[in-house]
């Protein structure tokens, strides 16, 4: 597991950079829900005043401010944590393969006794750590900072949306890995993992909007992901394990077969 | 140590490497001549396994190239031109990467005494020739039998440059073998054994360095006794007049020294340089033709 640890050693700087910024970020939305709680009615009404689409869009259609749950996946887990995370997990895959082409510095570990799949799932395996790493830290520090507020959270189901988001993180990661695999440029990872994430995420709302488009939301992973039905109602959408899953498998393998068969040059 | 059987390599409708064989001997150190773009680059990367031959095979000490590229790696060390390092990284961190990756023993120490290496410094702020130097050292180090170089003294100083060859004729008596890439004719001619040259992606010759330089190419310089007319060269055969002056005549003679000598006995001498032509000459020769 050398080339696994030495991209580990290598990237853990950014890695904590992340995980310290979304550990602020929840020890914020958390030390604001006391106040944000004690005005809940204001905020239910304003938020139900706006359009379907756009509660869709930002993961408030089933907003309750009142309830921990359903306030932090408004706020946090609707937007803002996918958001981050696909940022996250895009760059930890461009630099994993694309990036490496670029720069040249692939030749060093391909000149060696190495096989280009091993390089490859090294790399992967750790980026699933580091993504692992990143969920677990990122949403169960709700935990003790909820402690810290005396609020209770009993009720909630930290755990299940943590496999949630791991499970869309690895589905967002093995697409980033297979274009990583594909291109020898890591611009192109962004352009296209991000061009693709964005249109999954339109269509979800798309078909939101409009009946004879609803079918639509099968076609996006914001669809499957549903943070508050993880942590309020301790559920995930069947469907959702398997298409995250399924995904993730038929992508990293595309990728593995892709890298392992295609010339490397920059 | 190195077969490679009419090898092809097409990127699209470009023939990069068209059709080429040559053998490496155990032992020998060998040059791989050729202008930028002639294919050398791309040749080597196949034997690497960075990018796959059109066509044709490639083995290394008896194993196929793409299929047993693991066990080959084991047996050879490889410098690009553009050595590529890891900009945050110190060169002990390249070095203790590089040694875990590689099997077997290691040189590290005495390298690294060799050529003089800060491994402190960052490989950002490394100059390219110590960068260069930390690519040597990375190749070298894990004890190969094969050395495939790809242009690699590029960046490196006249001193560091004879401190590379000195290096390279003690691997080389050490039994190691050598494949170099070059489009520079002295360093080839100081240092390898034979030589193939590569031209549009073909093969133009594969002989000794020794031989090619006998290749019957003489520069001769001339110059007449008294004030009789200067002759015609090319009435002494195959002729590339360099310089025409009143009295002196020099010009690139191919053909048998004998003849040319003969012909030149029927004038009054009053100078007469004959050398032999530099493998550069020989070098551009094949690529006029």
């Amino acid at each position: 597991m050398r080339i696994f640890s030495s991209y580990f050693k290598e990237r853990w700087v950014i890695l904590l950079i992340y995980v310290v910024a979304l550990f602020l970020l929840m020890w914020m939305y958390i030390g604001l829900f006391p106040s944000i709680k004690s005005q809940a009615q204001s905020f239910n009404q304003l938020i139900q005043q706006m359009p379907e689409g756009l509660r869709s869009a930002f993961g408030a259609d089933a907003f309750d401010y009142s309830n921990l749950g359903s306030y932090l996946s408004t706020e946090m887990f609707g937007f803002l944590w996918p958001l981050v995370m696909i940022i996250f997990t895009l760059s930890w895959a461009a630099n994993a393969l694309a990036g490496e082409v670029e720069l040249g510095t692939v030749e060093i570990v391909l000149s060696k006794p190495v096989s280009r799949l091993r390089v490859y799932w090294e790399r992967y395996l750790a980026g699933v750590a580091a993504l692992f790493i990143y969920v677990v830290f990122s949403i169960l520090s709700l935990i003790p900072f909820a402690r810290l507020y005396s609020i209770d959270i009993s009720h909630l189901h930290p755990v299940l949306l943590s496999l949630l988001c791991f499970l869309f993180g690895m589905a967002v990661f093995s697409l980033g890995t297979l274009l990583s695999a594909i291109f020898s440029d890591k611009s192109k990872v962004y352009a296209f993992g991000a061009g693709l994430l964005v249109l999954t995420y339109v269509l979800n709302i798309v078909a939101s909007l409009k009946d004879s488009l609803s079918d639509l939301k099968y076609g996006s992973f914001f669809y499957y992901f549903n943070p508050a039905q993880a942590i309020v109602h301790d559920k995930i959408v069947t469907e959702g394990y398997w298409v995250f899953i399924l995904f993730s498998l038929v992508t990293v393998l595309l990728g593995a077969w892709y890298w392992n068969r295609r010339d490397i040059t920059a | 140590m190195i077969e490679i059987r009419e090898l092809h390599k097409y990127f699209g409708e470009v023939k990069a490497v068209n059709g080429i064989s040559f053998t490496v001997q155990k032992g020998e150190i060998f040059g791989f001549l050729g202008p930028n773009g002639a294919g050398k680059s791309t040749t080597i990367r196949c034997l690497m396994d960075f990018i796959r031959p059109t066509s044709g095979s490639l083995t290394i000490a008896g194993l196929d190239a793409q299929r047993d590229s693991v066990a080959i790696k084991r047996k050879v060390g490889y410098v690009s031109p553009d050595v590529h390092l890891y900009p945050h990284w110190t060169g002990k961190q390249h070095l203790d990467f590089v040694e875990r990756l590689n099997s077997g023993g290691s040189w590290r120490k005495e390298l690294v005494k060799r050529f003089s290496l800060k491994e402190t410094v960052r490989a950002k702020n490394l100059s390219s020739g110590n960068k260069q130097k930390l690519g040597l050292i990375l190749a070298m180090m894990g004890k190969p039998e094969l050395l495939i170089l790809d242009e690699p003294t590029v960046a490196l100083d006249p001193l560091l440059q004879n401190l590379f060859y000195e290096s390279l004729k003690t691997y080389q008596q050490e039994g190691g073998t050598v494949f170099i890439s070059s489009h520079n004719l002295s360093e080839i001619e100081r240092i390898c054994d034979r030589v193939a040259i590569i031209r549009q992606g073909k093969l133009a010759d594969v002989d000794n360095v020794a031989t090619l330089r006998k290749r019957k190419m003489h520069m001769v310089t001339l110059r007449l006794a008294g004030k009789a007319a200067m002759p015609d060269p090319t009435e002494f055969g195959k002729v590339e007049i360099i310089s025409r002056g009143s009295d002196q005549l020099t010009f690139r003679y191919t053909g048998e020294i004998n003849d040319l000598v003969k012909r030149l006995a029927r004038y009054e001498i009053a100078d007469l340089e004959i050398a032999h032509a530099s493998l550069e000459d020989v070098f551009l020769e094949f690529y006029k033709n």
